[in-house]
């Protein structure tokens, strides 16, 4: 199976806002900041391959108590995302002994440190592809699988691109290359970070807005579908004011339809230790990557949970038919945002039923009306023919 | 798409109307000949053989609602063979959807010149032996192109078939006004369209085990054209059927003719559409906003079921055939309350008024979806009873025909155009703004059929009438009728 055509989009939204309006919150982003060495730049045999690390302030500005947050979006090692916010008096910045991180990484190692209070990461650890001969959406023989763990050994990172998009958002295009056993695909990840409430522009249409702990794994069913056709359903794994959500959908086609679309779906969430086999990538412990090496992450007031999300279902065709598939999940700190119905479709119902209400009134009315002149013009009717029969018997 | 094309189809067989046109100058040429003395023998009587008798309309109706029994069950055919055809012609979904264009657009147009043709020219009789023949030959174009492994020759065979399927249902709707104007014909048209509804049931369940039979001898575009071929054995049948009709359709009007003869004299014309009542106007929005949200809502409505409510395929087939389901058997029920009760404008409003209910139990809450399907289900068979034989008493018996061509000229083109919106609607929007779409669209039927209900108490008209009303009404018409006819002898 030849997968080289093969593409694998994640589009990933970063929450951070809410507290403050758009036009006041600044995004202010830095590649690698302060990395001393030239493997920051250079990665691998090939250049331009290279680690990126995006470190991005969200701050408000004028405001002096309005919460900031800090952003990391890292390709060193597994592809790791993390949001945290920081006190406002005394914002700091990274801290991260990048040398250690780079070249000397011990599984057990600490690199990185997170000031300020609570914060949510999510890392993709590794893509499982299978062939999904009996078109069931299902593994049905676990030997026929290809597992690709996104190491620094089987995925090559280009340079990120950034990109500061009209609407104040962040863009960063993350693309790999995957290369395991002779057989290559390439894997983008999107990733937006928001100054502000709003809505993605791409399909699931997302609301973000800003923002430990048993992570639980829920799912809510909305009436509204109306910025993710087609798909009703918000999945979420999160705590008490940390969440990862998305919408069980992915679509196999840039642009799509509802119809170019398949489901996926989410397993069980299952413990992670710091047991791994960093040779043989046995175990269920991190990967090496910056949640990996963040300092305090298997303290126990951190929660940190695994799951799969496995894309397509039966007699969908979906994988092997587009050669494409796109998934999309947020991840922030604070309460989630709920879709509700909107303004402009209640105004709609409003008026559209307001207006047939109305017309029964005017139409009941006026019918009864008719009824009541047609029931007084027979009355007189009768009134003058019995008159005019007793004047003729009078006459007569 | 797909679904909506047959729903748009589905209606034909109610909508259609016809004209009494026996007295056109060419039904008088004998289809088949009844001997003077039969005739002479039968009259006076009102024994079961007698036009007017119990037993002689009781086959007329059987006829009647088995001329478009074929009609419906060939047109859904592709829907039926839907994979075979696209594996054995090596076609995709869209070409394959060519089958359904095909027969809907041209029909945008059609099916209005059916009816005046029927009125102006030719009569229902030999109306419904053409446009009957139009289908057989149509259909047989395009089992002989899956045979011969040649796609354009189906889609030829498909556009014929379309040529007849339309019109076929005006003279079929024709005959009922004839036969049954004033008594049952509410009960009629729910009658038809259970049937309609049956044949294609029938074809769903019936065409794939054809194939499948068929393949463990034959393969491929052979295969399919020969299962085409067996499934063309219904409209034989109902070309026999046109004949019966026709048969039986012409020994009445010459045993009844001296009490017939000078019912109708009036040829409709060109002229005459543009005084048309706004009633029938009214009546074609009420139409057109009510289909749209039923016919289209259950095209799509297998993926809706499964996205919203998270049913299993099989599950939401079922939920979504419910309507069909429902409207065969609760039909005729409604034909014959309606029958029993008269006020057609009030059923058509309640039933609208129902559908809006359950649209907005579907789009609004997590109700079990049975309970919203339910309601649509009774609301269409309801609407269906009542309204069209609305038709019947707006216009002019001349008319009737052009009249319920108009209707399902405008029928067809708005659920042509309306299928391709809702499509994007989905893709751009989502089923919550769909739902509100179709309330939308019933909201215009609603305050259509309230103008209605106000105009009609304006023109002191007939459609919100009882059945009482109703019969003083034609009493009184037909005192006035008898008076001109006594004038015109003297």
């Amino acid at each position: 199976m030849d997968s080289s055509s093969r593409l694998l989009v994640v589009v990933l939204g970063i929450l951070a806002a809410g507290l403050a309006d758009a036009t006041d919150r600044t995004l202010d982003a830095y590649l690698n900041p302060g990395c001393p060495t030239t493997s920051c730049t250079t990665f691998g045999v090939n250049p331009p391959y290279a680690n990126n690390l995006v470190y991005i302030r969200s701050e408000v500005v004028n405001v002096t108590d309005a919460k900031q947050y800090r952003i990391f979006w890292s390709t060193i090692g597994a592809p790791t995302f993390i949001i945290t916010e920081v006190s406002p008096t005394d914002p700091k910045d990274i801290q991260l002994a990048w040398n250690d991180f780079l070249e000397d990484h011990t599984p057990e190692g600490t690199y990185f440190t997170l000031y300020g209070g609570r914060y949510a990461g999510i890392e993709f650890a590794k893509l499982i592809e299978y062939d999904d001969v009996n078109n069931t959406g299902q593994i049905t023989d676990a030997n026929d699988t290809r597992l690709y763990y996104l190491d620094r050994n089987t995925v090559h990172w280009l340079n990120v691109t950034l990109i500061q998009e009209d609407d104040g958002n962040l863009l960063a295009n993350l693309t790999a290359l995957i290369t395991q056993e002779n057989v290559q695909f390439n894997l983008t990840i999107q990733v937006r970070a928001h100054p502000g409430d709003g809505r993605a522009a791409q399909n699931p249409r997302m609301l973000f807005t800003p923002s430990s702990v048993n992570a639980v794994h829920s799912e809510d069913i909305s009436i509204s579908d109306e910025y993710s056709p087609g798909i009703f359903t918000v999945e979420r794994v999160g705590g008490t004011d940390t969440y990862v959500q998305w919408r069980p959908i992915v679509y196999t086609k840039v642009n799509p339809g509802v119809s170019d679309s398949t489901r996926s779906h989410t397993g069980p969430l299952l413990p992670i230790n710091n047991t791994m086999d960093w040779t043989n990538h046995t175990g269920w412990g991190l990967p090496y990557s910056l949640l990996g090496g963040l300092n305090g992450i298997l303290d126990n007031g951190t929660t940190l949970m695994r799951f799969n999300v496995s894309f397509g279902i039966t007699d969908d065709d979906y994988y092997n038919s587009t050669g494409f598939q796109e998934w999309s999940c947020e991840l922030g700190v604070g309460q989630p945002p709920i879709d509700v119905v909107s303004k402009n479709v209640k105004l709609i119902i409003a008026i559209g039923f307001g207006i047939p209400a109305v017309l029964i009134v005017i139409a009941a009315t006026y019918v009864g009306y008719l009824r009541y002149k047609k029931r007084r013009e027979n009355r007189l009717t009768l009134l003058t023919e019995t008159t005019t029969t007793n004047y003729q018997t009078l006459t007569d | 798409m797909l679904e909506a094309d047959s729903i748009v189809n589905a209606q034909r067989g109610f909508l259609g109307a016809s004209t009494p046109t026996m007295e056109e100058e060419e039904e008088d040429e004998p289809l088949i000949d009844v001997s003077q003395e039969e005739d002479e023998e039968l009259q006076g009587s009102a024994g079961c053989c007698y036009p007017t008798g119990t037993g002689y309309r009781f086959a007329v109706l059987v006829l009647i609602c088995l001329t478009s029994l074929g009609s419906y069950f060939c047109y859904d055919n592709p829907a039926a063979l839907q994979k075979e055809i696209k594996n054995d012609m090596g076609v995709d979904t869209t070409t394959f959807m060519l089958l359904y264009s095909l027969y809907s657009w041209p029909n945008v147009v059609v099916c209005f010149f059916g009816g005046f043709f029927i009125d102006r020219f030719i009569g229902v009789r030999w109306g419904a032996i053409l446009f009957g023949a139009l289908l057989l030959i149509g259909h047989y174009i395009f089992a002989v192109g899956a045979f011969v492994n040649e796609f354009w020759v189906m889609e030829a065979g498909r556009f014929i078939f379309g040529l007849g399927g339309e019109n076929l249902q005006v003279a079929v709707n024709a005959y009922a006004v004839n036969w049954f104007k004033g008594s049952q014909l509410n009960l009629v048209m729910g009658l038809g369209l259970s049937v309609s509804r049956a044949g294609s049931v029938f074809n769903m369940n019936i065409m794939e085990p054809i194939y499948k039979q068929l393949r463990e001898h034959y393969s491929g575009h052979v295969c399919l054209g020969l299962t085409l071929f067996i499934g063309g054995i219904t409209l034989i049948f109902s070309q026999y059927c046109t004949f019966q009709l026709a048969w039986l359709d012409k020994r009445a009007k010459r045993i009844l003719k001296p009490k017939t003869d000078l019912a109708t004299g009036e040829k409709i014309s060109f002229k005459d559409i543009k005084d048309f009542p706004i009633s029938l106007y009214l009546l074609c929005l009420i139409c057109v906003g009510f289909y749209t949200a039923i016919f289209p809502f259950i095209s799509l409505g297998l993926v809706f079921f499964e996205s919203k409510y998270e049913l299993g395929s099989g599950q939401a087939q079922i939920l979504n055939s419910l309507i069909y389901t429902i409207s065969a058997v609760a039909s005729p029920i409604f034909g014959f309350l309606i029958d029993r009760t008269g006020r057609n404008l009030i059923w058509t409003n309640a039933a609208i008024l129902l559908t809006i209910l359950g649209h907005a139990l579907t789009a609004f809450t997590f109700v079990n979806p049975y309970v919203p399907v339910c309601i649509m289900g009774g609301a269409y068979s309801m609407l269906a009873s009542s309204m069209w034989p609305m038709v019947a008493m707006v216009v002019k018996e001349h008319q009737i025909g052009t009249a319920y061509g108009i209707m399902q000229a405008v029928q067809n083109l708005g659920l042509a155009v309306f299928s391709i919106i809702v499509g994007v609607i989905v893709d751009s929007d989502g089923y919550l703004i769909l739902e509100v779409f179709f309330l939308g669209c019933l909201c215009v039927a609603l305050i259509s059929g309230i103008l209605l209900y106000i105009f009609d108490a304006k023109v002191d008209g007939m459609l919100n009438l009882s059945v009482a009303q109703q019969k003083l009404r034609f009493d009184r018409d037909k005192t006035v009728e008898d008076t001109k006819e006594k004038e015109i002898m003297t």
